[in-house]
Parts: C-alpha cells; sequence; structure tokens
C-alpha cells in the first residue's frame, strides 16, 4: 500500500517537475503575493501632506507650529493666505492631507483647541496623519513645560525678595536707630532663603497629549499584520488549485481509467495525489515565512510547533477542498473556475484585507462560514502576540471542525466517483 | 472446460438507456476473442463492467473465478487493460512509464529493473527510453501501452482498439505480440474493427445495440451469416439486421 502511494506520489513530482507553468506558479505566486501584500499593498504613509494656520499670537501657539513644522514625516505645504478656508481648497484639491489650525489665544484663554482637518479621500494617509499627530506635538509639549518652569520661578524668586525686603524693613523699624547700620550688616551677612532652596511647587501644564502605547506592532506595519495571513493564503491557494487540477488532469488525459484498473485503491489514490501537494504547500509556507522573518524583520511570537499544526489543519480542509473541487469538475478549466470561486470570497472575506468589524451583519455571518476566516486570527495571533491555544480554542475548533468534515467528504466523494 | 470470463445477462443502463443489454458470454482460457461491433454497440462498458471499473445494473460475471462485484481487486492484479484511448502519461518518459505501472503492481527493485528491460526489448522501445511518452509515433506508443498493461504478467488482457490508428506495419507487429502471449496461455478478449484482425481470432462475438447478437469461430460466423462473402459481410448483415429489429 505504501509502494503503491509513493509511485503515485514520485511520478507526480516528476509531472511537476516537467511542468513549468506549475513550477513558476510555485515560486512566483508567493514572490508575487510578497511584494503585493507586503510592499504595495502597504497602508502605510511615509510623508504627510500638512498645511498650518497659526493664528494664535501665543507662546503655546509658537510652540505648537514650531513643533509640527520641524516633525519630520510631515511635509509643509505653503498657503498663499493662510486661513481655514485656504486649508479647505487644498484639501479639496488633494494637495494636503491634514490641516491644522491654532485658533487666537491659544494656550492662553479657556476653550481654545487645534483645529484638525483630515481628508477622508485619501483614507490610509489621513489614518496615518492622525496617528503621528500627536508624536508630532511632543516637542511643543516639552517646550511648554519648560517655559511655564521658566517663568514660575522668576515669579517665585521676585516673590522671595519681596518679602525679603519687607521683613527688613520691618526688622529695622524696630530697632533704634543707633542700632540700625550694626543689625544691617548682621542682616546682610546672614543666610537668607535663597530662591534655588525654594522648591518650585509649579503646577505641571495641563497635557493635552495623550499618551498612547502601541502594544504588538509598534509601528504599526502593514506587513506584520499581512504576512501571517498570507501564509495561509499562499499556502490554501496552492493546495487547493493544484490538487483540484492534479486530479482532473488525469480524468480529462485519460489516464484516471488506467490508473483505476490497477491495484489502486481509491484511498490510495487520494494520498498519493494529496502527497505531493501537500510538500508544494509546505515549501510555499516556509517561502513566506522566512520572508516574513529576513525580509520584513519580523519575529514569531508564538509556539513554532503549535503554528505549524495548526497550519495543517487548514492545508487538510484546503487540500480536501481541492479533491471535492475534482470530483465535480470535468476538466481543468471548469477546475480552475470552481476554485477561484471557492477561494476568492475567502481572500476578500476573511479579515486578510477587510477589517472583520467593519463588514455588515450579513456579509460577517457569511465570513464566519469560511474556514479561512478562522485562520486569519490564529495566524495573527500567534505571529504578532504569541497567542496560544488558551485564546485561539474557539478559531481551532472551528476550523478542526472543518477539516474533519472536508476532508471526509472529499473521501466520500472521491470514492464514490472513482469507483 | 475452464473459462477466463464468464458472464450471464449482464447489462448495464445509463438512465433510461441501455447500453449493454443482458449479456451471456464465456471466454475459455488460453484462447483469443475477438469483440466486434460498430460504435456504440457496448463493447467498451462491458469490458469495463469486466474490469469491476463500471457497476453492472443487472446480471452476474466471474472473471478469473472472482466474481465482478465482490472480487475487483483480486481481478485487477491479474487483469491487463488497454483502453481504446493512449491513457498513459505523456510528459513522463518511456522508462518512467514502465517504472510507474510496475511499482503500482508491485514491482520492486531488480525485479522492476529486469521486468522493465524484458519488456522495452519485447516491444522495440530499447532506444526509446528516455523518449518523452508523447513525442512517440502512434505504432510506439501503443506498444508501450500494451508494456505497461503486461507488467504484472497478467492471465487475461482486455485490448479495446488497440490497435485503431496505427499503419499496417505496426499492427501486423503488435498481433505477433498479442499471439505471443496467446501461445504462453494468457486469454485474450480484443475488441477491434478490421476484420483481417478478426479473422485471427480463435472465437467472435458479435455486439451490436448493447445486444450479443452471435458467437462462434470466424469460420462458424462466415457460414452462418457470410452469405458466400467473407467477414465483412457477417459484420454488414449482423449489423444491419440488429439496427432494424
Ligand atoms: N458514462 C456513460 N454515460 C452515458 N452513456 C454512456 C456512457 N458510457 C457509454 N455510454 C453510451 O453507451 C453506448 C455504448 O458505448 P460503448 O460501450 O463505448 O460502445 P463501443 O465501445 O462499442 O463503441 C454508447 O451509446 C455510449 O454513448
Ligand atoms: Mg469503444
Amino acid at each position: 500500500m505504501v509502494q503503491r502511494i509513493l509511485a503515485l506520489a514520485q511520478k507526480e513530482f516528476i509531472q511537476i517537475r516537467r511542468d513549468r507553468r506549475t513550477l513558476a506558479m510555485m515560486v512566483a505566486l508567493p514572490i508575487l503575493w510578497l511584494i503585493l501584500f507586503g510592499y504595495a499593498f502597504s497602508f502605510d504613509v511615509q510623508e504627510v501632506a500638512v498645511a498650518l494656520v497659526d493664528e494664535s499670537g501665543t507662546a503655546a501657539g509658537g510652540a505648537v507650529a514650531r513643533a509640527v513644522r520641524s516633525y519630520e514625516r510631515f511635509t509643509l505645504v505653503d498657503l498663499a493666505a493662510p486661513s481655514e478656508t485656504a486649508i479647505r481648497e487644498a484639501i479639496f484639491r488633494g494637495e494636503v492631507t491634514m490641516g491644522i489650525v491654532i485658533p487666537p489665544g491659544y494656550g492662553e484663554q479657556p476653550d481654545t483647541q487645534l483645529q484638525v482637518l483630515l481628508d477622508g479621500a485619501s483614507l490610509f494617509a489621513a489614518q496615518t496623519a492622525a496617528r503621528l499627530l500627536p508624536g508630532a506635538l511632543e516637542p511643543a509639549q516639552a517646550e511648554l513645560r519648560a517655559d511655564l518652569e521658566a517663568r514660575t520661578r522668576v515669579e517665585v524668586e521676585a516673590r522671595i525678595q519681596e518679602l525679603a525686603e519687607a521683613r527688613r524693613a520691618e526688622l529695622l523699624a524696630q530697632v533704634p536707630p543707633i542700632m540700625r547700620a550694626q543689625v544691617e550688616e548682621m542682616l546682610a551677612r546672614a543666610h537668607g532663603p535663597s530662591p534655588d532652596e525654594v522648591t518650585i511647587a509649579a503646577p505641571d501644564p495641563p497635557s493635552f497629549i495623550p499618551a498612547i502605547t502601541t502594544l504588538y506592532n509598534p509601528d504599526l506595519r502593514t506587513a506584520n499584520v499581512m504576512i501571517p495571513g498570507l501564509l495561509g493564503l499562499v499556502v490554501m491557494f496552492m493546495t487547493t488549485l493544484m490538487t483540484a487540477l492534479g486530479v482532473v488532469r488525469e480524468r480529462e488525459l485519460g489516464t484516471m481509467e488506467q490508473l483505476v484498473v490497477t491495484p489502486l485503491r481509491p484511498l490510495e489514490l487520494m494520498l498519493g495525489k494529496i502527497l505531493p501537494y501537500l510538500l508544494v504547500g509546505a515549501v510555499d509556507f516556509a517561502l513566506v515565512f522566512a520572508a516574513g522573518l529576513y525580509l520584513f524583520d519580523l519575529t514569531f511570537a508564538g509556539n513554532l510547533p503549535l503554528f505549524l499544526l495548526l497550519s495543517l489543519l487548514l492545508v487538510l480542509t484546503t487540500l480536501g477542498l481541492g479533491l471535492l473541487i475534482s470530483t465535480v469538475s470535468q476538466n481543468q478549466q471548469q477546475a480552475m473556475q470552481l476554485a477561484m470561486f471557492a477561494m476568492l470570497p475567502q481572500i476578500l472575506l476573511s479579515g486578510f484585507i477587510f477589517p472583520l468589524d467593519a463588514m455588515p451583519k450579513a456579509i460577517k455571518a457569511i465570513a464566519y462560514l469560511l474556514p479561512f476566516t478562522h485562520f486569519v486570527p490564529i495566524a495573527q495571533g500567534m505571529f504578532i502576540k504569541g497567542q496560544g491555544l488558551d485564546l485561539l480554542w474557539p478559531q481551532v475548533t472551528v476550523l478542526a471542525a472543518y477539516a474533519v468534515v472536508v476532508v471526509g467528504l472529499a473521501t466520500a466523494r472521491f470514492r464514490k466517483r472513482i469507483a | 472446460m475452464t473459462y477466463a470470463i464468464e458472464t450471464q445477462g449482464l447489462t448495464r443502463r445509463f438512465g433510461r438507456f441501455t447500453a449493454v443489454d443482458s449479456v451471456s458470454l464465456t471466454v475459455p482460457e488460453g484462447t483469443v476473442m475477438g469483440l466486434l461491433g460498430p460504435n456504440g454497440a457496448g463493447k467498451t462498458t462491458l469490458i469495463r463492467m469486466l474490469l469491476g471499473a463500471l457497476a453492472p445494473t443487472a446480471g452476474t460475471g466471474r472473471v478469473l473465478g472472482h466474481d465482478l462485484r465482490t472480487g475487483a481487486e483480486a481481478i485487477r492484479q491479474r487483469v491487463g487493460y488497454m483502453s481504446q484511448r493512449f491513457s498513459l502519461y505523456r510528459d513522463l518518459t518511456v522508462a518512467e512509464n514502465l517504472a510507474f505501472f510496475g511499482r503500482v503492481y508491485g514491482l520492486r527493485g531488480d525485479e522492476l529493473a529486469r521486468r522493465q528491460e524484458e519488456l522495452l526489448a519485447w516491444a522495440g522501445l530499447l532506444d526509446q527510453r528516455r523518449t518523452i511518452a508523447g513525442d512517440l509515433g502512434g505504432g510506439m506508443r501503443q506498444r508501450l501501452a500494451f508494456a505497461c498493461a503486461i507488467l504484472h504478467r497478467p492471465s487475461l488482457l482486455l485490448l479495446d482498439e488497440a490497435t485503431s490508428g496505427v499503419d499496417p506495419m505496426s499492427r501486423r507487429r503488435f498481433w505477433d505480440l498479442i499471439y505471443g502471449l496467446a501461445d504462453g496461455g494468457t486469454t485474450v478478449l480484443v475488441t477491434t474493427h478490421y476484420m483481417d484482425e478478426a479473422a485471427h481470432c480463435d472465437r467472435l462475438a458479435m455486439m451490436n445495440a448493447g445486444r450479443l447478437v452471435a458467437v462462434g469461430t470466424p469460420r462458424e460466423l462466415q457460414a452462418a451469416h457470410g452469405d458466400g462473402g467473407g467477414l465483412e459481410q457477417v459484420f454488414v448483415k449482423l449489423a444491419r439486421v440488429s439496427a432494424e429489429a
């Protein structure tokens, strides 16, 4: 039995090796998708075009303006006549992604706030701009604090001086005139409270910047979130498509007719067909994984053997799906179309590209019916956060159930179709 | 007398269409049986049932002593089959095709290598061992398929239009190989459209519209249905008679 399965698998390998198109797809597809999803499809915008209008005339306003101008990821766009209207026009023309208006009296009069205008049509640039703004304003915060401290210190010194003068005059008034010169000399020598020794109990200026700490993916890089899902996507695509094509090709070219009259049992035939494509999937998995680590500087945070095991659950499902497709397809073209039909919704709806939370209820319900939807959180959770089974068990359960059901169904259908 | 093939009322329907209609046929061991009939007569369907690749709708049959329905696995170990369509791997070389089918039939190591050489020589393909099967000419292709069908030394050979579309020289060579096997005791069931080939068979079975319409030696059939003509005449007459019936 093992010999027959191996004979079939080896034959399949020779065929894969000879078929340039398959070989090319096996290597080119992961690379293409890595470029697409890792680089080109990246939602990170490096530089944001910003327009600034400072109407404040205050120190606080000046500090904010300086901070915005000197922030490296903001490219300042000059406005002919700086005003909120001019900003709105610049955003309309697409010249500016974010406009900042510093209102008159900012930082001194109550209820004055920075006004920030974002170009929602440039979705990802606007999101990046909003995310960067707090960081950009940090130097202003620091400057204002230092400034306030300095001013408080001057005030306190003046007050101490004033108090000391008053106290001296009071003392001298109580001393008989003859002794005044002597007392005056003593007082001068006595150690008065120096301003340095007075702790300045000035309150911190109120912070206008929320303290944001991003956990797990501090740079909020798209690649970090995409690569784990891409691992599954590449493997799903290759295994489903190639298994379906591999079986249907035998039927289309008539070789199946010869196979079914050999001692090969349906189950052996199935295993011999699956095994090579499992390996193809593994090669592509390794390729994307390595690219993630070495090209995109990702670190795998979770338990790797567990992740491999859970990925195997996905692969079993997708291999089974490929077999199912092969049982209902007459030729390779049909199989290809069916495979696309089965995979496209999984790519689009799994939360791999578009967030599940953003989907309408009905679509979300469909999304949760797709096996890949349950793999994406496993891949992302384990890769980025190092989550384990204690958190991921619901997804793992669903995926395992899918693997059992799909493989069972495929086996039954395959046996019937072959026998 | 023992029979390699024995069927009783073997029937196969596809939906409402009856492709093989109650065929009762016996093929004695060690004989060459020709299965004749116009296109669509049901020859291929009958052969596929004998292989256990297609379940009969009704009737029973035994092949090499094993029941068709329950003994398919045992049957396949001892039956060789060449389908009417070239069904080897066109993207594998001659040697790779032989090696693959050899391993599927359980040959391995030295035994496989020896058998492979033997068959390459037997089929006259020694110089083509590294040729991709798809690049072979028609005659060589058929000899390769034949070689693959007898790798495991089957006791029964089912050849479905093995020589169609092959030049006369290649056909002659092919039949020499068939006779060689028959002399060694192998039972052969062969379908053909060539009457010169039919004349070389020990016995003939004539099918039309799913039914078995005549069985006998070429001489017997000629006497009964030939009207003084050759086998050609028998074929034409039997095909027409049933079509009118
Ligand atoms: N799988 C099938 N489904 C439906 N009809 C079939 C099938 N296989 C064969 N047939 C029909 O059965 C008839 C007999 O076919 P076949 O056995 O191939 O004839 P032959 O080999 O004698 O030319 C034909 O009319 C063919 O269309
Ligand atoms: Mg036929």
